[in-house]
């Protein structure tokens, strides 16, 4: 197990973008790179190293599986784990994301103090 | 059916045929079969008069020509008086007379011409009059309207008892025959003088409607007096039937369902229309000698049978199943009826679900899309107070520090009552899954006070399980349990004095297992106890320190109690407590594990 430094979140929405900056680069010291569309994140993925992606699930124009897919196909990013963060409270939807093998699905509202131990535990599987 | 046709089991009422005089002419006697004249009568008396007439004429004739030659001829006649010429013309007619009804007599005995010629003529009558009276519908109304005359076909008809009908006003055979316009009409037409000739919509004494052509011609007298009209009909009704029947069995053909008519034994298919040949790829010709087993790739005969158990049993009128098959998912709606040979058979309407749970699907994506909607402007107000009200970002003045923990608070309250909103669509429209699985209730109650312990501490209550003796197991989702119980206890922390207990224990109710949550706060209040399950309802909380509910929680729980086919309730006591409980049926064997998903059953 390697150490999880770099972590590469994408969300549409900028609010939850900005209280997920404080949580895990200032409560916590993860290096930290935000976008804010699935295309942005392409555009950047390639110069960029994350050890873990944090990827909301339903964006407009790509959601975060299909995102995770599209990164997985660029070189040296096919083992790039995933987290899902969610608002929809599907249980269904969030065994359909655990089976296409995401390291965890975090709901939304999260506890902003709680997020940085919740990545780590789910961290320690990999 | 026996109306349309002569019934065979009674030749002799089928053969006598003729119009039956069932009264005789004068409308004030008493109608009785016994007063009718036979029909040779009727025949006689036609014949009588004119025969005799000119029997009389030519005798009379003959007489007098034979009288004058006597005169003429014998010479010792001559200069006799018109005395002796008298009696000589009245012997002459004697002896003719004599002569004529002799011949005649003779005739009749020997001559087997004349016998066969009347007999030939006789059958003639009667076979003309078999076939009309066989195939139409006969009925004579006097000038009063009443019915004075019918035939056999009329009788079988109008399913009326022999002599029944004779006496009665025509309007009987109209529906609504206290007032009927077309009844009304006809009368006035005919009573002045008119023909009516059209279809008709009768009704049977039961009630069996007729439809008919008719047609009505009045008679009168040389005085021009109305003496009665004359009903000539032929029934239609099985002809329209049929017509009925191919139009429908036309219909049935392009319905854009598939039918399939089949043997409730052998399941052998007796028919299958375009639609249901076209879904399993057969030609017109394919489907003869296939069974409904052929109609699916995996067809499990038992598991069919025992769905259509309760129309074969009598104890539903339809059954339905959805089948995902090769070209979709269909819903199947088999009923029972009576094919056209009397002998039942199962009909199976197929219909093309595909689009329908697209939209179940949509529809599900809706209330997550609410959910989505609502939840994530909340995450950014939550996380932002959170961190604010932490101090990570900096201490902030006491007054603004309570001023964020009363916007916390809030924030807290709204997602809860938007959760349980969307809970109770998703239970609502069905759309939240249960996954039934064999549940230890005294693990369960363990597990509920430790996810609870915050929530008591909050109220400084403790939770309190007995387990019981015996492991007690139901088939059970335990998350929504969970739901349940975290329902009851909140409301029984809130409810109960500071530092008291909520008791959590199972008891053993013969089938079923009580889970009981039991406090000893201020019990409920008489008024709050039955509408306690509603919607948004809230008894008045008297804790200073309380956190308020949405007023949903225990409509969800009764809910999701309902949907494992439970029961909840609550015994309460004014000053003493309240004892929230739900039973639900045990289970004895933990081992299995139920598979509740819908609808597959076949597949």
């Amino acid at each position: 197990m390697s150490d999880l430094t770099h972590i590469f979140h994408v969300d549409d929405d900028q609010d939850i973008l900005e209280i997920a900056r404080v949580a895990l680069s200032v409560i916590d010291n993860f290096s930290l790179q935000q976008h804010s569309s699935g295309q942005d994140a392409l555009d950047a993925i390639g110069d960029a190293k994350p050890d873990l992606l944090l990827l909301d699930v339903m964006m407009p124009g790509m959601t975060g599986p299909d995102l995770w897919n599209k990164i997985r196909e660029a070189p040296g990013k096919s083992d790039v784990p995933a987290i899902f963060m969610t608002a929809m409270a599907e249980d269904a939807m969030a065994d359909e994301l655990i089976g296409i093998g995401a390291l965890a699905v975090i709901t939304k509202p999260f506890d902003p103090m709680q997020l940085g131990e919740q990545i780590r535990t789910a961290w320690a599987k990999v | 059916m026996t109306a349309l046709f002569p019934s065979k089991s009674n030749p002799d009422r089928a053969t006598t045929g003729a119009i039956e005089r069932l009264m005789p002419a004068p409308a004030d006697a008493p109608p009785s079969p016994a007063n009718a004249p036979r029909r040779e009568d009727t025949l006689m008396r036609q014949i009588k008069p004119l025969s005799l007439f000119a029997l009389v004429l030519s005798n009379t004739t003959m007489a007098l020509a034979l009288t004058t030659l006597f005169y003429l001829w014998i010479p010792s006649m001559e200069g006799a008086s018109f005395g002796r010429f008298l009696l000589l013309f009245a012997l002459t007619s004697g002896l003719v007379a004599v002569i004529t009804v002799m011949s005649i007599a003779y005739a009749r005995s020997i001559d087997p011409k004349y016998a066969r010629f009347m007999g030939i003529w006789q059958e003639a009558i009667d076979l003309r009059e078999q076939a009309l009276s066989e195939h139409t519908i006969v009925s004579v109304a006097g000038p009063d309207g009443r019915i004075t005359e019918v035939n056999q076909k009329f009788v079988d008809t109008f399913e009326f008892e022999p002599g029944e009908a004779i006496g009665q006003c025509p309007a009987v055979l109209y529906d609504n025959q206290h007032d009927n316009p077309a009844y009304r009409e006809i009368s006035e037409i005919v009573s002045n003088g008119g023909h009516w000739e059209g279809e008709q919509r009768l009704v049977s004494k039961s009630g069996r409607q007729i439809i008919v052509q008719t047609t009505i011609i009045p008679r009168f007298d040389k005085a021009g007096r109305h003496v009665d009209s004359v009903s000539i009909r032929t029934d239609l009704t099985r002809a329209r039937e049929e017509g009925a029947q191919m139009g429908r069995n036309a219909v049935i053909e392009r319905l854009p369902d598939g039918v399939i008519v089949y043997d409730p034994e052998t399941f052998d298919i007796i028919y299958i229309n375009k639609n249901g040949r076209k879904r399993l790829g057969w030609s017109n010709e394919e489907y003869s000698g296939r069974n409904m087993t052929d109609t699916f790739k995996v067809f499990d005969l038992d598991l069919f049978r025992r769905h259509l158990a309760p129309i074969l049993t009598g104890e539903e009128k339809e059954v339905t199943i959805e089948v995902l098959h090769d070209t979709g998912p269909v819903e199947i709606l088999t009923h029972m009826d009576e094919g056209a040979d009397g002998r039942p058979n199962l009909i199976s309407v197929v219909r093309d679900i595909s689009e329908r749970k697209e939209a179940e699907r949509l529809k599900l994506s809706s209330v997550s899309t609410v959910s989505h909607e609502l939840r994530t402007p909340l995450t950014s107000i939550k996380g932002a107070l959170r961190l604010i009200e932490s101090g990570v970002l900096g201490q902030l003045p006491a007054e603004i520090e309570k001023m964020v923990s009363v916007a916390h608070r809030n924030s807290d309250r709204l997602l809860d009552l938007v959760n349980d909103i969307l809970s109770l669509q998703k239970l609502e429209s069905g759309e939240m899954a249960f996954n039934l699985d064999t549940v230890n209730l005294g693990d369960l109650l363990d597990e509920a006070a430790e996810a609870n312990a915050g929530y008591g501490e909050e109220f400084k209550v403790s939770f309190d399980v007995t387990k019981p003796d015996l492991p007690a197991y139901v088939s059970a989702d335990a998350t929504r349990l969970m739901q349940v119980l975290s329902n009851l206890m909140s409301n029984a922390s809130k409810f109960s004095p500071p530092g008291g207990s909520v008791q959590l224990y199972v008891e053993d109710h013969g089938a079923a297992w009580r889970v009981c949550v039991k406090d000893d706060g201020p019990g409920i209040p008489v008024a709050a106890r039955k509408t306690i399950f509603d919607s948004f309802f809230q008894v008045e909380d008297t804790a200073e320190h309380s956190r308020p509910g949405t007023g949903l929680g225990l409509t969800i729980s009764k809910k999701i109690i309902q949907r494992h086919n439970g029961k909840i309730s609550f015994d309460t006591e004014l000053g003493k407590g309240t004892t929230f409980y739900f039973d639900l049926k045990k289970k004895p064997f933990p081992t299995a594990v139920i598979d509740n998903t819908p609808h597959s059953a076949v597949a």
